[in-house]
């Protein structure tokens, strides 16, 4: 089975969510769209400012993780569609470096669906990131 | 027979390396003794194993070539 891919080179462009969007135009059965941007963040740490995050992944792996958390969300919400993108790579502060889509007839579906997705992929996904501080130093990132 | 073992995340600061190719040692744990005594740093460090893309909840025999992930604590997002 193809596995659907969710890796964007570098940070996510405002442009493609909005053109996502507005693919959903033609799907008339939805009611409802929710949707989830991570945005890296200039934390400091000692006096230090993160510049930026550099993803990596266990690629493989994360692509069948994603599959195996697609079908457990669509087999508990009635979703119409659901949209995953992660960013690999350099991403600045300020941008965008996730981004989650999910479509129902209804917001509590689409909302709920997207709450847990999200939580799935920080989760489950095998992917790491590196905070880079201004100095060219850095540190591991820990999800809290 | 061989199989690679691919570090990741904050794994590759103490492997120096993201890979290696090591002949066969038989099993998931003798691959982790192997690894602890290659890489001292790693004993202690937090992190899990993968065979062929698949988490090792339970000791398992190596039987073909395989690749074996070894993995630090998820932070994407």
């Amino acid at each position: 089975m193809q596995l659907k891919n969710i890796f964007v080179e570098g940070a996510i462009a405002p442009l493609f969510i909005s053109d996502s969007i507005t693919k959903h135009a033609t799907k008339t059965n939805i009611g409802a769209h929710n949707i989830f941007l991570g945005q890296v963040r200039a934390d400091s740490v000692d006096n230090k400012q993160v510049i930026g995050i550099e993803y990596t992944s266990n690629q493989p792996m994360a692509l069948e993780c994603m599959q195996a958390i697609r079908e457990q969300i669509f087999e508990k919400y009635d979703l119409t569609c659901m949209h995953v993108y992660h960013s690999l790579g350099k991403v600045a502060v300020g941008e965008l470096c996730l981004f989650v889509f999910t479509s129902s007839k209804h917001r509590a579906t689409a909302i709920n669906a997207c709450t847990e997705c999200v939580e799935k992929i920080k989760a489950e996904l095998p992917i790491w990131g590196k905070e880079i501080f201004e100095d060219e130093s850095y540190q591991w990132k820990e999800n809290k | 027979m061989d199989i690679e073992i691919l570090f990741f995340g904050q794994l590759t600061d103490i492997s120096g390396c993201p890979s290696v190719k090591i002949e066969n040692p038989g099993s998931t744990e003798a691959v982790k003794e192997w690894l602890c005594k290659q890489y001292p740093g790693l004993v202690g460090a937090k992190f899990v194993m993968a065979l062929n893309n698949q988490l090792i909840v339970v000791p398992q025999k190596i039987t073909e070539p395989s690749i074996i992930a070894c993995m630090p604590p998820f932070s994407g997002g």
